[in-house]
């Protein structure tokens, strides 16, 4: 990918990407095709910079806030990072990986009779990203970052005896070596076959769960680490991403219900209930992790939220300048800027946003349920435009009456407004995990960014919604 | 500039030589691919620094993608992002060393006498389009935007603002197959997809515009549609309280609804699975009688349109659902394979036996294979999959349609939601359970008529889709096309009005506090 900055008129940016196949790279043509990539970004640019100067003064007073393009300042960086593996996946054998697939996925089907159906996907790779940016005509950025990632993926299918309604369930383990990730480097400790089998079970157990009938209102809801990393990521991990904030992703992916405007925002406001703090960082062992941003930015933590407060965003060099702009203070580039591959535009991703670890225990948080839920597991959410309502289901739900954990059910979702339920939060477990997300998508054409997302269990007040009082 | 389809075909052809040549290969096909993808993101804002139009890129992705069967019947497929003979070869050694045993497909596709229906369909002058032209067009969108707001006299104080994109893409593909199959396509398509506020009046709306040419193409319409939804969006108010309203849903919210729901009733891979929200009828009622569905990737002029699939057998039109009737599916051909019993083993009997109960019948329609498509997620038609089902330009009708305003008034009191978001089957696909987001060009009507618009973003479907496509009141007279994010087929389709959809009003407190 090449990306320029040229000026005709008005200081613009421009694009160009591709593939690079092995004949090419092999026969000395890269110089040639980066090249000509450097070309068509320019073109883009100059015309894009062009028309903006035209447009500045057709638009008259609804032009005046068109200007250049800026960036905030980052540092000179030169440096060289090493892929973490001990097994490498360039000299896996296909053939392994296929036996060992369908073994996994015989096994599970063996499970349990109410297994119908097991779909397993194993993939291991290489990836290095060179990075070199000029400025005032000296290279500023020279970043040379290699990273493995290997991921076993299953997607499970039971039907139980009586029911018309088959449960299914996907998940993925993963980390970023090589395939020793499937023999147990990863975030659940144990052999991708293990992990899977122990999927198919809890899956098949399931099927002959009842469906939650009606809706109640207002309960209390222990929510699990794992369906709370799929919530952060959704209600506070999104809605944190810079350019949304700047309305960039009002077409697609929506914008920020933490900031409307300049003049209507929440940062330094009380959003939540002073237990929650949610982080960004890339340090973690697990998906998300990287030292230098597509910009050749070193990628730093960032607090989101801090004791209930919304404190700040997930940033580029552009977002952090406009907001600057916008006379927002303290906007710094936090390297959040990422593709997916070299050959696609970068854009503002989470990297490893979570909440951090309170102080009680799941028996504690349970003890305060007269009558609620305990949600276990995460499984698929829907969020309102700019994050401000959500709806997720879990992997599963319990009954919980008087403390005690009782009916198992599932075709359930918990429902609420995102600010009204983040100062419902009532106690934060102790119990961070890791959880990875494979399949966090943005921008077109769209790009699938691996990360990663961390939560302790979490009790708060919300709307449980069951499956059956929708087909009424 | 992309390859030409000539010269794609010829790779196919020497490459299908070469591959043929190899140990081991019984059967072998080559299919070469040269795409651009154009991307123009819009941003402009009245109240903050802008730049109109922010990073205008391309995207280019060229190589070859090999499937083949060896002598002792196992199957591979290898890819390399390269064009040339060495790269063929490559591909075809990369699908041998990962060779593997698919016992529901015996071979690849064969060839038929058809002839594409759609010939040089694409247009020239995209093909031949540079970034230049691509940035013109992000500017025709705002163009059209200001145009509006200059007129309805607006001024830079309301903070109005845009975001979208402008997508154009330009795809060409040749394909050989050892099984007599000899094609190429060279497509050119084009979409815009807009959101524009009018933010001091907290208004939204979206505008959309898709062509396969550039004389049907109007980025400033997609952009005049925008700005004169966030217009006619001024005023918005909440629904009354939750609970079952009757809807007209707009052509995008019934895209949206297609695509996440529908599609999986029809679509022959899903179905042989399992994953599907309605199963057990084929042959008989599955949603309301008030609609016939069909899919047609041969029609000149819609910017979905293709004249081969990547399979390289012509598009064709293909009967889904006939009066609320399951009909036909969508399939490409080692799914047909499968469900046309053109070979037997214990692992097709198992699964014929399993897709009998999910067809709801002992026979087992005849599949024509002709929407197997490779595509990119938005970004061309890519060599480095293997081809799976799509729709192409899907049709929604109704079987007894009635004007727009009839709609209105078959509805009496209820919305018209236009724009829906993050539509999703929150229990899983089988459960069939929809939620999903009302988030600009929605309205609510009294009486027949519409009243209001609605506030965006403060109502939330929570229904369940059999139910909902059971419970058609009428369906609108006027087709429009629709598309959503990150799919390239596009859904003609008129308003629906459904009865009792269950909607709750959400997000009371962004309305009741105004922060900083």
């Amino acid at each position: 990918m090449s990306k320029v900055t040229g000026r005709d008129g008005m200081a613009a940016q421009g694009q160009y990407g591709g593939r690079i196949g092995a004949e090419e790279f092999h026969s000395g043509k890269v110089r040639d095709i980066l090249i000509e990539a450097g070309r068509e970004a320019s073109e883009r640019a100059l015309a894009n910079g062009k028309r903006r100067a035209e447009r500045a003064k057709a638009y008259g007073p609804l032009g005046q806030t068109i200007c250049d393009t800026k960036f905030a300042p980052t540092e000179k960086v030169t440096a060289v990072v090493n892929a973490d593996y001990t097994q490498d996946p360039r000299s896996t054998s296909l053939d392994e990986l296929c036996k060992r697939a369908t073994a996994a996925c015989t096994s599970m089907l063996k499970v349990d009779e109410r297994m119908r159906r097991a779909l397993v996907q194993i993939q291991s790779g290489m990836n290095r990203e060179l990075i070199v940016a000029s400025e005032n005509g000296e290279i500023a950025i020279d970043v040379d970052e290699a990273y493995a990632k290997t991921q076993g993926l299953v997607h499970v299918f039971a039907l139980a005896p009586g029911q018309k309604v088959a449960e299914d369930y996907y998940d993925a383990l993963g980390g970023m070596h090589g395939l020793e990730v499937l023999d147990g480097r990863n975030l659940y400790c144990q052999p991708f076959e293990r992990w899977a089998m122990g999927i198919s079970d809890q899956i098949a157990k399931l099927s002959s769960a009842p469906m939650l009938e009606g809706r109640f209102d207002n309960v209390k809801v222990l929510t699990d680490g794992a369906f709370n990393s799929l919530w952060t990521h959704e209600v506070n991990g999104h809605p944190s991403e810079g350019d949304r904030v700047k309305g960039m992703e009002m077409g697609y992916a929506g914008r920020s219900w933490f900031f409307r405007n300049a003049l209507e925002h929440w940062i330094g406001k009380q959003v939540a209930s002073p237990l929650l703090n949610v982080t960004s960082r890339n340090d973690l062992d697990a998906y998300g992790k990287f030292m230098f941003d597509a910009e050749g930015t070193r990628g730093t933590p960032v607090y989101h939220i801090k004791d209930g407060k919304f404190v700040g965003f997930l940033h580029s060099r552009w977002t952090a300048q406009a907001m600057t702009d916008m006379g927002i203070a303290n906007q710094v580039p936090n390297g959040s800027m990422r593709a997916t591959n070299a050959l696609n535009v970068p854009y503002i991703r989470m990297k490893q946003t979570g909440i951090e670890g309170g102080t009680s225990s799941i028996a504690q948080m349970l003890a305060m349920i007269d009558d609620g839920f305990y949600l276990v597991g995460r499984k698929i959410p829907s969020m309102s435009e700019s994050r401000e309502n959500f709806q997720i289901s879990p992997m599963m739900a319990f009954r919980i009456q008087n403390g005690r954990v009782g009916q198992m059910y599932r075709r359930v979702s918990l429902m609420a407004d995102s600010m009204p339920y983040m100062m419902s939060i009532i106690a934060i477990g102790n119990d961070v995990g890791l959880h990875n997300i494979f399949n966090c998508g943005k921008a077109q054409p769209q790009q699938v960014m691996y990360l990663c997302n961390f939560a302790p269990s979490m009790l708060a007040i919300g709307n449980m919604i069951g499956g059956l009082a929708k087909a009424a | 500039m992309i390859k030409t389809q000539g010269d794609l075909e010829e790779l196919a052809e020497i490459g299908l030589k070469e591959v043929m040549g190899l140990p081991r290969v019984r059967e072998a096909e080559v299919f070469a691919s040269s795409n651009e993808v154009d991307t123009t993101k819009d941003d402009l804002e009245t109240d903050v620094p802008c730049g109109v139009v922010h990073q205008p890129s391309c995207m280019k992705t060229e190589g070859v993608g090999v499937r083949l069967f060896t002598n002792d019947g196992l199957y591979g497929f290898g890819f390399e992002s390269s064009l040339g003979k060495t790269a063929v070869v490559n591909a075809a050694k990369k699908a041998l060393d990962g060779a593997y045993p698919k016992p529901l497909v015996q071979h690849l596709p064969n060839c038929t006498s058809d002839k594409p229906k759609t010939t040089n369909y694409h247009d020239l002058r995209i093909l031949e389009a540079g970034g230049t032209e691509s940035v013109d067009f992000g500017y025709r969108c705002a163009d059209g935007v200001i145009e509006v707001y200059r007129r309805e006299g607006f001024t830079a104080e309301d903070n109005l603002a845009l975001s979208g994109d402008v997508t154009t893409v330009r795809e060409g593909i040749g394909i050989r197959s050892s099984r007599g199959i000899v094609g190429g396509d060279t497509s050119t398509l084009m979409w815009a997809y807009l959101t524009s506020m009018i933010q001091k009046r907290n208004s939204k709306g979206t505008g959309w515009a898709t062509g396969g040419r550039i004389d049907t193409f109007s980025p400033e319409e997609a952009g005049r549609m925008a700005a004169s939804n966030a217009v006619r969006s001024i005023g918005g108010q909440r629904i009354p309280k939750s609970g079952k309203h009757n809807v007209v849903f707009g052509p995008q919210a019934v895209t949206d609804l297609v695509h996440h729901f529908l599609q999986a009733v029809f679509n022959a891979a899903a179905v042989g699975v399992g994953h599907t929200p309605i199963s057990g009828v084929y042959g008989k009622q599955a949603i309301s009688s008030l609609l016939n569905v069909y899919d047609d990737g041969s029609l000149p002029g819609l910017a979905a349109t293709k004249g081969i699939n990547c399979e390289g057998l012509p598009t064709e039109r293909t009967d889904l659902i006939k009066e609320g009737v399951l009909v036909g599916f969508l399939s490409d051909q080692e799914t047909a394979q499968t469900w046309n019993g053109d070979f037997e083993n214990d692992a097709t009997k198992m699964y014929r036996e399993k897709l009998r109960k999910m067809l709801g019948t002992t026979d087992i329609p005849i599949l024509r294979g002709r929407n197997g498509f490779r595509f990119g997620r938005g970004g061309g038609r890519q060599y480095m999959g293997e081809p799976s089902v799509e729709a192409t330009n899907l049709f929604l009708e109704g079987t007894n349609p009635i004007p727009e305003q009839a709609l209105l008034e078959a509805i009496g009191d209820g919305l018209y939601i236009g724009t829906l978001w993050y539509t999703y089957p929150v229990h899983g696909i089988n459960a069939g359970d929809v939620t999903s987001t009302a988030i600009a060009n929605s309205y609510i009507v009294k009486g027949g008529k519409i009243v209001s618009p609605l506030l965006p973003n403060t109502v939330r479907i929570e229904d369940n889709f059999p139910r909902m496509f059971n419970n058609l009141l009428a369906v609108g007279d006027k087709v429009r096309t629709a598309l959503v994010w990150g799919i390239e087929s596009m859904v003609n389709t008129p308003e629906i009005a459904i009865r009792d959809v269950n909607l709750s009003d959400i997000a009371q407190y962004m309305s009741a506090s105004k922060a900083a």
